[in-house]
């Protein structure tokens, strides 16, 4: 052995007792190994029985010396060991002990945990039943409040109810139904304030009228108020009803319309459904059936008749005592609520009834004769509009109104004069009228605007140049205006048209009714009726500047402008047409006479007097114009004897120059001569030169046949001085005879 | 024109109408000439006449009738026309009175300005008018006798006699100067102003 192997060797027994059973284990085998790769095997094993024998030697030793302690150890021991069988036997008789009497206590135990779970099963049910109990009181109490009217209350429960008492019980069947019926619940909350609204709607409806009545009741005392105010203090004479000047001024206006010793009207049942319809979110839907109930209603209104017929105005002022009833509570909705109903909404059916009612009022008119129940209806008219007027509302559609009034009136008026006029007209008997008395004449001058001119007689009877119908006409008409203005009042000052319907009317019946009716007349072949027509005509015109003047004295003072009738070019053209109409009864006549014309044109003799026709024509001519054309201006006469002579020349000539007349012989131009120089004289008597030229084309027929050289027509310087009137084809014509 | 018509008549035969203002000759000649009636009274003022063309036993006649203002005012115009007359009708107002009464002054107005025996006829115009009547027929017909003359009760309005009326004068007329004239004497008559004219007719057909 080396020593390197004896040093290891040493090491590790030194370190197996230190470390008896770890680390000198894993040693070992590097130890063995290096052992055997160097195969010192023996070596080592000697070395380890070395070992071992010290080993063992040190043990003998160390056992003698301990060896007393070691025995007492082991008594020691044994005492102990029998202690702890005696102690081991007690335990397991405690241990027996034990586990009878827990045993007991286990199934106490089990008992109670068991009762403990059923008692908190039962205040679970307790408390779930509470609480469905209180739905279904609540449930109740909505139903109850219902029928208590209170329906904001039982709409308020059925909201808390959803929310917050139904969600408690949500997983019981019944409270799923019941979230189910809430919406039903709620309808019928709906329903019944929207049946109390109806009702209430139909209350007010039976009130309008009474409404509208003391509407407009209160607006006739507030102007009359007003009026008493106006004649004390002249200077508010401009300020109309309704101004803020008069608002304020006018004390006593307030009134409650809606409350008060006759009505009573309570708007609550509409309040409570708007709410309630608010509260829902329904707002939208009552508001268009609100909407659609006035409309009905509106329109209910506006179905209702009457008629002025029998001069009742009665149903005429319930008309629009309801209209005005119906806007009034439109307006204190309007202004009462928020949200619910919009002026605009309200004007907008407003524009829709008002159209309708002005042609109601417009239609009813027609029946209306009245002049009494005109005025009337007027002021209710008048009071109706200022009344929706202070309402607020736009009152400019009645000034159509307004002016189908006056229309109609002055139509009425114009319809009884046609009446009066037409009698008048069957009762002239176109005379120049006669008057007896001062008084008379007076009447007469005042009526028609006379003016005395030297033609008229001094003293009595008079004769005036205008038959009776004149004056009665004029009277009417005059009669006609003031009536008119009496019904119209101070309406002019506020409506302009007011003057113009009756000047526009004034002169519809002059065109239609006098003009037209003497124009008809000019039919008659009484001349005598033609000449009175012509000058009463005349007076006609005349007196169209005397109601220019009338009418202009009786507008309103502020409107200027010229006023023209357009009747006075309508009598002017009349006029000239009866002139006319007299030249062609004048020239039948003159036909008249030469029908009795009896011209021999081959006479054996001569005669030394102008035919008979021609004498009792011209006497009738001369008696004519001396007394039935007596009255007509000279200048007409005069243009009369023209038309009549040219006329009888042409008529002469066409005698002697028809085909019939075949041969001509010198005694039928001596007579035809006779015949000429007879109407030549005549015309000369005249003494107007106009018309005595008027045969001059005869004459020179006449000297044409007596011409002993016939040639001398051919001579242009001869023909020009001699023949100038005859046309080349009568003489040829001439010469053949 | 005028000729073809004048060529359609062998006979003139003039009438006058006279009477109190209002009795109805100027509505009696209406209704003879254009067959019409107007129920409104208007005054004829001065002289009017009407011309309608009859046949009496087959000739033609022509009526030139004129109508007299009855108004006392125009007499001096009316009477001038009295002259040139060949019948005469009378006329009163059977519901007037007085118009009856003044039958007389005018037959003697006749017999002052009318040529020597003259037609006359009286007639007793507005006989439909029963209820208001004053005058009776009897009545008339008594003065008719006792002027020897002929009468007649006539309505305007209700057309009852009129035509009688001129009918039975014309035809009286032409009894006393037609007939019993040779046809060329009414010519020379020309100059006493009685226009009683036969015609010696063109040969042409006119009308």
């Amino acid at each position: 052995m080396s020593d390197p192997d004896q040093q290891q060797l040493h090491s590790l027994v030194l370190s197996a007792e230190l470390n008896s059973e770890n680390e000198n284990v894993e040693q070992l085998g590097p130890i063995i190994k290096s052992i055997y790769d160097t195969g010192r095997q023996e070596a080592f094993l000697e070395q380890l029985a070395t070992f071992v024998r010290k080993k063992e030697g040190e043990i003998e030793r160390m056992c003698n010396s301990n060896y007393q302690e070691f025995v007492q150890s082991v008594d020691q021991l044994l005492k102990v060991r029998q202690g702890t069988v005696k102690l081991k036997n007690k335990i397991i008789d405690l241990n027996y002990d034990v586990q009878k009497s827990g045993k007991k206590v286990a199934a106490k135990k089990k008992e109670l945990i068991q009762t403990r779970k059923i008692q908190k099963n039962i205040d679970e049910a307790v408390d779930t039943l509470q609480l469905c109990l209180h739905v279904l009181d609540m449930a109740n109490r909505v139903n109850y409040l219902v029928e208590e009217r209170k329906y904001y209350s039982a709409l308020r429960t059925l909201e808390e109810l959803q929310t917050v008492h139904l969600r408690k019980v949500f997983q019981y069947e019944f409270a799923r139904h019941m979230h189910e019926s809430i919406p039903v619940m709620q309808n019928s909350v709906k329903d019944a304030v929207t049946k109390e609204m109806k009702e209430w709607l139909y209350r007010v409806r039976e009130v309008s009228r009474q409404v509208g009545k003391i509407a407009m009741e209160q607006m006739s005392l507030r102007q009359e108020r007003w009026k008493v105010k106006v004649s004390q203090n002249p200077e508010l004479r401009s300020v109309p009803v309704s101004s803020p000047i008069e608002i304020v001024m006018n004390e006593e206006n307030e009134f409650n319309i809606i409350n008060n010793d006759e009505v009573r009207i309570d708007f609550k049942p509409l309040y409570q459904c708007l709410h309630i319809h608010e509260e829902l979110g329904k707002l939208s839907e009552f508001k268009t059936n609100y909407e659609e109930d006035r409309k009905a209603q509106a329109n209910l209104v506006l179905s209702q008749s009457y008629t002025l017929r029998e001069n009742n105005e009665k149903g005429f002022e319930a008309f629009l005592q309801d209209v005005v009833g119906f806007f009034v509570i439109e307006q204190i909705i309007v202004q009462s609520t928020q949200n619910f109903r919009t002026r605009g909404e309200v004007d907008s059916l407003w524009n829709t009834v008002i159209a309708k009612v002005v042609k109601i009022v417009a239609e009813s008119l027609d029946d209306c004769r009245d002049p009494e129940l005109f005025q009337q209806i007027k002021i209710s008219l008048f009071t109706f509009i200022q009344t929706l007027e202070d309402y607020g509302y736009n009152v400019n559609t009645f000034t159509d109104l307004v002016l189908i009034v006056f229309q109609k009136y002055s139509d009425m008026l114009k319809h009884k004069f046609s009446v009066d006029f037409h009698q008048t007209i069957i009762d002239d008997d176109y005379m120049p009228m006669q008057v007896s008395f001062r008084e008379e004449y007076d009447a007469v001058v005042d009526a028609c605007w006379f003016k005395e001119d030297n033609r008229i007689s001094q003293g009595f009877p008079k004769i005036l140049p205008f038959s009776q119908a004149y004056p009665s006409c004029c009277l009417d008409v005059k009669n006609f205006v003031d009536q008119y203005y009496q019904f119209a009042e101070e309406d002019s000052k506020k409506y302009s048209y007011v003057d113009d319907i009756v000047q526009q009317t004034l002169d519809h019946l002059l065109i239609d009714h006098v003009d037209g009716a003497l124009r008809g007349k000019l039919q008659s072949t009484n001349m005598s009726q033609i000449v009175q027509i012509i000058i009463n005509l005349e007076y006609f015109e005349n007196a169209c500047s005397e109601l220019e003047k009338l009418l202009k004295a009786k507008r309103s003072s502020h409107r200027g402008g010229k006023i023209k009738l357009y009747a006075i070019d309508e009598f002017r053209e009349t006029r000239k047409k009866a002139e006319k109409r007299i030249f062609e009864l004048v020239n039948s006549k003159i036909d008249d006479f030469l029908e009795l014309a009896d011209y021999d044109w081959i006479p054996e003799s001569t005669h030394e007097y102008p035919s008979p026709f021609l004498q009792d024509m011209i006497g009738f001519l001369g008696a004519l114009i001396s007394s039935t054309l007596y009255n007509l201006p000279v200048s007409i006469k005069t243009f009369i004897y023209f038309d009549a002579l040219s006329h009888l020349a042409t008529s002469i000539r066409d005698l002697i120059l028809n085909p019939d007349v075949k041969k001509i012989n010198s005694n039928a131009i001596i007579n035809f001569d006779v015949d000429v120089t007879f109407l030549e004289n005549f015309a000369h008597g005249l003494d107007d030169p106009n018309i005595a030229d008027a045969f001059l084309e005869l004459r020179q027929i006449v000297t044409l046949l007596q011409a002993e050289n016939a040639e001398e027509y051919l001579e242009p310087s001869l023909r020009n001085k001699k023949y100038s009137l005859l046309r080349p084809t009568d003489v040829v014509n001439l010469f053949e005879k | 024109m005028a000729q073809s018509k004048s060529a359609a008549y062998d006979y003139l035969i003039k009438l006058l109408l006279i009477g109190d203002s209002g009795v109805g000759k100027s509505c009696l000649l209406l209704r003879f000439s254009d067959d019409s009636f107007t129920p409104s009274f208007i005054t004829t003022i001065g002289i009017d006449f009407k011309i309608r063309t009859i046949e009496l036993d087959g000739k033609r006649i022509k009526l030139q009738i004129w109508d007299t203002a009855g108004q006392e005012r125009f007499r001096t115009i009316t009477t001038a026309y009295y002259r040139g007359a060949m019948g005469i009708l009378l006329v009163y107002d059977v519901t007037d009175e007085r118009s009856f009464n003044n039958i007389r002054n005018w037959f003697s107005n006749i017999e002052q300005h009318a040529s020597e025996g003259v037609n006359k006829i009286l007639i007793g115009n507005k006989c439909d008018w029963v209820e208001k009547k004053a005058i009776t027929k009897e009545q008339g017909q008594a003065l008719a006798d006792e002027f020897k003359i002929k009468f007649l009760e006539t309505s305007a309005k209700a057309n009852i006699n009129v035509e009688e009326a001129f009918f039975t004068l014309a035809r009286d007329i032409k009894k006393r100067l037609i007939d019993t004239h040779t046809p060329e004497q009414p010519k020379v008559q020309n100059d006493s102003k009685i226009n009683l004219e036969t015609r010696s007719r063109f040969t042409s057909g006119c009308c």
